[in-house]
């Protein structure tokens, strides 16, 4: 696969009470980002299991992003500082079996914030891009 | 009264409206909401953060607004106002008045409407930053998500069009390109468009706004314009519509009978005209030159309305050929009588009758009816043609009539008629043997004299002098015996033309008599006018001068001077009544003649009038002919005058008026062409640009037409409705100071000078820059911002009071802008810092080291801007020093008001006013009005912030419900549902619902093929589209498919699961499937209207996310719901003020209540007391609320007792108390937990406190002023000991006030006696800054100190006490000698506190003061559930504000207490026992500290605590605890489905 007809495959877990609502702010204020970003939902950040994001990897992901609500904001209290810390240590995971932790980020985005996620959606896409196809999808 | 109502109307849907609404609805009662907006929300949904946490306002509110919307015992009546309130406590009867938002339940939300509405507005919800369309939901998440039509009062220019024909409408689908559109709408009101383009008077444009500003805007001319369309394109196809047997006759066919046809024959009826003349049109086609108004465009429209199928009858005159009864005969239902005013009016003068004397309306008639130009019309050169016949279907008029040849049938001759050719030259065009010829005027001109004189000033004398102009008179003369001023032809331009085409004009002149020579006019004798008294028309009428009188020769004299009605063609069998003018006698309105059946209208009615005027009376004829013939009531409804919408034009932009072309006067010779040569494309959209549409909505119904949910109706009326209801809680919340009344700030002036609110949306993400920090001038980012402070607030000039919110505000807006823009400089200039709330004073803390914002002590006295850069300037003095900066932007802090309309909603609710115009309340009762039963919270009583807005609510719930309590559950309804199908063991059969919302999604994705490829994944049974998915019909196709079907999983591929799920979740539990088989995929906000341009991805991405929801539908399992009983019971901690309250609150509330209290007596600090600030007496409280709670009978008091241990949860609690020294113990059970135990006083170290007796505390002070021992001279008060220190940062709260009562008590007893205050700010926030005020003015000597410079207390080898204190205005220590020495001693938390909260599990703050589950919005509720929190314990307060907290606790616990059970369940966390290591993570993790270890070593998470968030399952290593909903293996396959493609 080249670069230039390489089209990214990302996964966003987005926690409901914020980063959802993000994306949704975008859909309402019609901004526009790529459609290789899709959704899936869970009630917190906090909620992002590492499995989760490796499993993402597994299965051809090229980029997977956590979001959540901004911090001090979270709606469980503190899960987006749990999510941070997992995110953090999968990061070195990634690091250490050749995906690359760049793959792999953590976001804060309040539910009004619809162009941060469109925004976030758009250069993530761009840095996965860059970064070419994640090492499993080579084969 | 007995018959109390179980239901409270909560008047506002702020924060404070919602929180009240939602209380009383989960504790049984039935609440209406009743808002003025077309949305709930408030000014909280405005806000971008808030303080001191910085949460994003909108992410803490949005799941509010939702369980609102979605709560079943709710009603939301927004878009409405109050109208009366009737009846007494307990049982009012509420009118309310529904205003008309044109949109109806129908609509969806779905925005199609907006996206093709072509009127903008300025935002509000931006404060104008942003724009909306005039259909309109406020904010994206609004609720409800029903769109709103803003029409506010009728157009000027419609109002004043008689026939109120919406140029708005047509005139904005113009300036957006829209012509066709255009043309529909000015067609369903007039079917003139291109006449009355060219020849109305324009009435509208005189009232037409723009007027104030550079000019009307030119209606007519762009009607002109679109009308004209139809030249080229035949006219848009009319419906064939005769519905209707009953048939109406008109008589005349003028502009009204045509119009009174036109409308009939739209409305069904069969109609028919009689017209005495052999042509239709009347005096359009007799009264107006060609050249204004061209023969063809006349046939075009008259064509037009002859093809909607009315008949005709010409050369008919009634009266003479047939009579009115005739008509009846002939089984007409109706007649319409408009026969016009054809009659010159005579002057009665000598001489009228000679030869060369003409009547203008004759000559014109003669002239336009081609009797003098005989010729005007298409000449057939009979040699030349071959009779070929395709001139006859070329002519648009049908003027050519085809003969056969005899000889040869093949071979048709034409002949023209006269009467219909209109010379248009499209026959000659077709012929291909040119064999016709155009004629024109040359050979062929009537006999004019070279000298005419037209007297008259209409605009029939200025058509004959131009007409007879172009018929060769050499010299014509315009006489008029009043001035240019009073000449009643319009528009005003016409006289100009006139002149331009060399008619003369001669004012204040009158004929006196015409002479003749053998019976021909030969001169005429006139007499000058002058101008005298106005007359009974407003003018001034004209005098004669004596011997002025003068002769002129003249050929012709043409008299314009009006017509009047001829009733010579008909005969007196014709029995309608007259009045003295001739006119025929109507009544006003419904236009009835004396005789039964006939009406009339019109010049006939009127006297010779306009066509737009008769057009109207056509318009009032048909809609009463067609009640009178259904025998509805002719009047009802129609003289109501409309409330007429006004613009302001300030500050808007001049465009000026696009000039039409006119034919140039050279080419006007010798010719009837048109002179007015219309607008080209461009012209018109230009021109139609300018239009403000003053009324809001255009009525151009672009949204009715794009609208699938057919939800839009534009001629909605109001609507009055009645509800009765037990409690009104009034919250209308507040209103921001209008910073344009200090006009020394410059806002609107400078346009870099912006208000806190505006700011806010500024900054917010969703606002109108995307949360991109900008100037308004160029959009640069600023890098410098000065903050305001109390503009509106503190001052002498508007407001008194203190606004209590402006300092954290911006201290938030200032921190959150550095945030935004890294590197901005915030500078807040303000008077004193007022950070008295919990944990404020660490976040003005935080602003000045973490963030460096500057602050400089100084009410800035006002702006300047620099006017080429739009930088402001601000002079200011900071420590003595006069300084100038310059900055990029303004920011004023403006203040709170008592809400839009108070005054108007004070007197309809019948409660009073305070002096600031807030609703008036007393201390210690904050939440009752003047008026039993109705009760106030939130804002409107005192400025307040969201915290203690939020408490109030629940408080004032508490009171509203108290007084009905006994009605608890009589209104509410529960959603049942059928019995739950038991689908274990099912083979898996999904239903997929995929949603076009109307086009939002459809004309992105390709729904066809998601719906084909969703039939292809595994599991699916049925797949579908509809139109909204959320509409009532799909919703019940839902249920009957997946009955049909046999489905036991659902999923609505549509929008987004927050808004939505809760209702597909219903749907689905009504086809009897558990709520939780259920999914969604958003194919709309995450899909259509974010890839918008790319419809392939949009498309392949919704088929993804259809596959992921079905991959997860596999696997999800039905969740039941537990029950547990709940113990209606409440225990509250600590007897204080804030105890005693709470328990008599919950008490009154019907619910039995444990009040325990460590000390021996109830009263706790307030037993201390005397005097509460401003100076109300504390023992009376403290007896009132003992004796209260000794007597009732549901509070049982527990005093010398402890709490030993808690066990249970939420709805049963366990609770042994030990009392007296521990011997005698006992369990108490409850289903819920007050704490309110209390502060205590910061014991003084400084200040030689307890080393010198002159040192004391206020409290001390207190008891000698009470007691009357206070003797001093000389009292100094040190303000914050103990407070925003070192060691205990936070601000005590209430010591400002108690320094200032106890400085004004001192002062009341001896004026004399000198009190000096050291302040670091005086903090008497909201009404209380009156007293502040008052201290000062009694003498207070107000010194303000910092850290910097602390005073310094000494005891001097003579044992005297002595202050040094540095003067900051002097810059120097100054030494007193106080008789007193009185500490402002702050609070600290309460003994025990700690081992409270360890006992309880229950968090605490760094300062050590319990922390409850949201400051914001939870500010009473503890996380765990079931506790909550009140007074000092929660940070130092006011009694009253305890007190006020304390009701916001009992109103909190009556959610669990009125329940008999709790629901517990759902998407919780489960723990597998077997996998359970006990390892304790999870108990580490949990946010809500729910999970523990049970006895068998394993984890217990228990099920009414949990909430949910998954952070235990995410991190346990044994993978033992799962999320029900959220398990891995669902969120997984929603992975792989996504990635792998598998389901």
């Amino acid at each position: 696969m080249t670069s230039k007809n390489f089209e990214p495959k990302i996964v966003a877990y987005c926690c409901h009470y914020c980063a959802y609502g993000a994306a949704d702010m975008a859909g309402t204020m019609r901004l526009e980002y790529p459609p290789n970003i899709k959704i899936i939902r869970l009630p917190c950040s906090g909620k992002a299991d590492i499995l989760y994001i490796l499993r993402a990897f597994e299965d051809g992901a090229d980029g997977v992003y956590v979001a959540g609500c901004e911090e001090g904001s979270c709606h469980f209290i503190r899960g987006n500082f749990r999510a941070k810390k997992r995110v953090k240590y999968a990061k070195k995971i990634l690091d250490e079996i050749g995906i690359r932790g760049e793959r792999l980020e953590m976001h804060n985005i309040s539910t009004s914030s619809g162009p941060k996620f469109a925004r976030v959606a758009t250069e993530f896409t761009e840095k996965i891009r860059q970064l070419g196809p994640s090492p499993i999808n080579k084969n | 009264m007995d018959d109390k109502v179980g239901a409270v109307l909560v008047v506002g849907g702020g924060i404070g409206g919602m929180q009240s609404a939602l209380d009383l609805a989960n504790s049984g009662f039935k609440v209406f909401i009743l808002e003025r907006s077309p949305a709930i929300g408030g000014k909280m949904a405005q806000l971008d953060k808030t303080f001191p946490t910085n949460d994003c306002a909108m992410c803490i509110m949005a799941p509010k607004l939702v369980e609102v919307g979605k709560h079943p015992n709710i009603e939301l009546i927004t878009y409405s106002e109050l109208i009366e309130i009737t009846g007494d406590a307990g049982n009012f009867k509420v009118k309310i008045l529904k205003k008309a938002r044109y949109v109806d339940e129908n609509c969806t939300g779905c925005g199609s409407c907006a996206e093709v509405c072509p009127v903008e507005f300025p935002n509000e919800f931006d404060i104008g930053l942003g724009k909306r369309h005039a259909i309109y939901v406020p904010f994206p998440q609004a609720v409800p998500l029903q769109y709103t039509i803003n029409k506010h009062g009728m157009q000027p220019c419609v109002a004043e069009c008689p026939a109120s024909v919406g140029a708005p409408g047509y005139i904005t689908l113009v300036s957006h390109g829209k012509f066709y559109e255009a043309l529909q709408i000015i067609k369903e009101k007039l079917p003139f468009p291109s006449i009355c383009g060219r020849v109305c008077h324009r009435p509208c444009e005189k009232k037409c706004e723009r007027n104030k500003l550079d000019g009307p805007v030119g209606i007519a001319h762009i009607k002109r314009f679109v009308g004209d369309l139809e030249l080229n394109i035949p006219a848009i196809e009319a419906p064939s519509v005769l519905t209707r047997a009953e048939s109406v006759a008109i008589v005349g066919g003028g502009p009204a009978g045509l119009t009174a046809a036109h409308d009939l024959v739209l409305m069904g009826y069969h109609v028919r005209i009689y017209e005495s003349t052999p042509v239709l049109g009347g005096m359009m086609r007799f009264g107006i030159p060609r050249f204004r108004l061209p023969k063809e465009i006349l046939e075009r429209e008259i064509t037009g309305i002859l093809r909607l199928g009315v008949s005709v009858q010409l050369n008919t005159t009634i009266g003479r050929t047939l009579e009115i009864k005739d008509l009846f005969d002939f089984g007409h239902k109706a007649v319409f009588f408009a026969i016009g005013a054809q009659k010159g009016k005579p002057m009665k003068c000598p001489g009228e009758k000679l030869e060369g004397v003409y009547q203008a309306i004759e000559f014109l008639k003669e002239v336009n009816l081609g009797k003098i130009i005989k010729t005007s019309i298409a000449k057939i050169d009979m040699d030349a043609c071959t009779g070929c016949g395709l001139c006859a279907p070329a002519c648009i008029y049908n003027a050519i009539e085809l003969t056969p040849d005899k000889e040869n049938s093949k071979r048709q001759y034409p002949l023209v008629s006269k009467y219909m050719c209109t010379n248009c030259g499209k026959c000659a065009s077709a012929c291909p043997s040119k064999a016709i010829r155009l004629s024109g005027f040359r050979d062929t001109y009537p006999r004019i004299g070279g000298s005419v004189i037209v007297v008259g000033g209409g605009n029939a004398a200025l058509d004959t002098a131009r007409t007879a102009i172009r018929l060769g008179a050499k010299n014509v003369t315009i006489m008029y015996r009043r001035s240019r001023e009073e000449m009643p032809a319009e528009p005003d331009w016409e006289i100009d033309e006139t002149e331009l085409e060399g008619v003369k004009l001669l004012y204040c002149t009158a004929i006196k008599r015409a002479i003749g020579e053998n019976g021909r006019l030969k001169t005429i004798v006139c007499i000058k006018m002058k101008l005298g008294e106005l007359d009974k028309s407003g003018r001034r009428s004209p005098v004669p001068i004596p011997g002025s009188e003068h002769t002129i020769e003249v050929d012709n004299i043409i008299l314009a001077i009006g017509q009047v009605v001829n009733m010579g063609t008909t005969t007196d069998e014709v029995n309608l009544e007259r009045t003295p003018w001739g006119t025929l006698k109507i009544d006003p309105i419904t236009m009835e003649t004396n005789m039964k059946g006939v009406f009339s209208g019109g010049d006939a009615a009127v006297g010779s009038g306009t066509v737009i005027g008769a057009v109207a009376a056509g318009k009032e004829a048909a809609i009463s002919i067609d009640r009178y013939i259904n025998g509805i009531d002719l009047r009802a409804g129609r003289d109501i005058k409309p409330e007429i919408a006004e613009v302001q034009v300030e500050g808007l932009k001049k465009k000026r008026k696009v000039k039409m072309k006119y034919l140039p006067i050279e080419e006007r010779e010798d010719n009837f062409n048109e002179v007015e040569l219309g607008y080209t494309e461009k012209e018109a959209m230009k021109e139609a640009d300018r239009c403000l549409t003053c009324g809001g909505c255009a009525d151009c119904y672009e949204c009715s037409r794009n609208c699938e949910a057919n939800a839009i109706h534009h001629n909605m009326e109001p609507e009055e409705i009645e509800i009765d209801v037990g409690s009104v809680i009034l919250s209308p919340g507040f209103k921001e100071f209008d910073a344009a009344r200090k006009k020394e700030y410059g806002y609107e002036r400078f346009s870099n000078v912006v208000s806190s609110i505006e700011f806010e949306r500024i900054l917010s993400a969703s606002g109108p820059f995307a949360g991109n920090v900008q100037r308004l001038s160029d959009g640069r980012e600023p890098k410098t911002i000065a903050f305001l402070q109390c503009i509106g607030s503190r001052d002498e000039k508007t407001n008194h009071y203190c606004s209590s919110v402006c300092c954290m505000y911006s201290i938030k807006e200032a921190i959150i802008a550095q945030e935004h823009s890294p590197g901005l400089q915030p500078h807040i200039f303000f008077m004193d810092i007022r950070a008295f709330g919990k944990e404020f004073e660490d976040y003005y803390i935080r602003a000045q080291d973490e963030y460096g914002i500057n602050f400089t002590r100084c009410r800035v006295p006002g702006i300047e801007e620099d006017p080429i850069t739009n930088d402001l300037i601000i002079n200011y003095v900071e420590d003595g020093t006069r300084m100038t900066k310059r900055f990029d932007m303004v920011v004023l802090a403006v203040g709170l008001e008592a809400p839009e309309k108070a005054k108007e909603l004070s007197e309809k609710a019948g409660v009073d006013l305070n002096e600031y115009g807030f609703c008036d309340t007393s201390q210690f009762t904050p939440f009752e009005t003047s008026r039993p039963g109705i009760y106030v919270g939130g804002a409107f009583s005192e400025p307040k912030d969201i915290p203690m807005t939020v408490a109030d609510a629940s408080g004032v719930a508490a009171k509203a419900s108290a007084i009905i309590s006994s009605e608890r559950h009589s209104l509410v309804t529960e959603k049942t549902y059928p019995p739950e199908r038991d689908v274990r063991g099912e083979a898996t059969r999904i239903g997929v619902f995929v949603c076009k919302c109307g086009i939002n999604i459809s004309s992105v994705v390709n729904v066809p093929e998601v719906v084909e490829y969703a039939k292809n994944l595994q599991g699916v049974v049925y797949v579908d589209w509809n139109t909204y998915s959320c509409s009532q019909d799909t919703q019940k196709t839902m249920i009957e498919m997946a009955k049909e079907h046999h489905l036991n999983r659902v999923i609505v591929a549509s929008c987004t699961p927050r808004t939505h799920e809760p209702l597909f979740q219903s749907t689905i539990q009504e086809a009897g499937l558990n709520p939780h088989l259920f999914e969604m995929a958003n194919i709309r906000d995450q899909c259509s209207w974010v890839h918008k341009n790319d419809h392939e991805g949009a498309t392949e991405k919704a088929k993804t996310l259809v596959r992921m929801a079905v991959a997860k539908a596999h696997l999800i399992e039905p969740l039941t719901k537990k029950e547990l009983p709940v113990i209606p019971k409440g225990l509250v901690i600590g007897g204080g003020v804030a105890g005693m309250s709470a328990a008599l609150e919950m008490g009154d509330q019907g619910f039995d209540t444990y009040l325990v209290e460590h000390d021996r007596k109830l009263g706790g600090r307030l037993r201390d007391r005397f005097f509460l600030p401003p100076n109300q007496d504390a023992p009376i409280l403290l007896r009132s609320l003992t004796e209260k709670i000794e007597e009732h009978p549901r509070i049982k008091v527990f005093t010398d007792t402890r709490i030993i241990d808690v066990s249970g949860h939420v709805g049963h609690f366990k609770t042994t108390i030990s009392r007296g020294d521990g011997k005698e113990e006992s369990e108490l059970e409850h289903g819920i937990i007050v704490i309110a135990t209390g502060a205590n006083r910061y014991k003084p170290t400084e200040y030689h406190y307890g080393q010198h007796d002159r040192v004391i505390t206020q409290i001390d002070l207190e008891a000698s002023i009470a007691s009357g021992t206070i003797s001093a001279d000389r009292v100094v008060m040190i303000q914050c000991v103990g407070s925003r220190d070192e060691v205990r940062s936070y601000c005590s709260r209430t010591c400002c006030g108690e320094a200032i009562k106890n400085a004004l008590e001192i002062k009341s007893i001896n004026p004399e006696t000198e009190v000096i205050i050291l302040y670091k700010d005086i903090r008497t926030y909201g009404f209380r800054e009156k007293y502040y005020k008052e201290a000062a003015k009694m003498g207070v000597i107000f010194i303000r100190y910092d850290d910097d410079h602390k005073p310094v207390s000494e005891i001097t080898g003579q044992g005297d006490l002595e202050l040094t204190m540095w003067e900051p205005l002097l810059k120097r220590y100054l030494s007193v000698k106080p008789d007193l020495l009185v500490l402002s001693n702050g609070m600290v938390p309460q003994e025990g506190t700690k081992e409270l909260s360890q006992l309880l599990k229950l968090p605490t703050t760094k300062h050590g003061f319990f922390m409850e589950a949201h400051m914001k919005l939870r500010p009473v509720d503890f996380a765990n559930s079931g506790m909550f929190l009140c007074g000092d314990a929660h940070s130092p307060k006011y009694v009253e504000e305890s007190m006020a907290q304390a009701s916001a606790t009992a109103g909190r616990a009556a959610t669990i207490l009125s329940r008999p059970f709790l629901e517990v369940g759902g998407s919780i966390a489960r723990v597998n026992e077997e996998d359970c290591a006990g390892c304790l993570t999870c108990v580490r993790v949990c946010p809500y500290s729910v999970p523990r270890i049970g006895e068998e070593g394993v984890a217990i998470i228990d099920e009414s605590e949990c909430q949910g968030c998954g952070v235990c399952a995410s991190e346990c290593p044994a993978k033992a605890i799962q999320v029900l909903h959220f398990k891995d293996n669902q969120v997984l396959a929603q992975c792989d489905g996504m990635l792998l493609e598998v389901v």
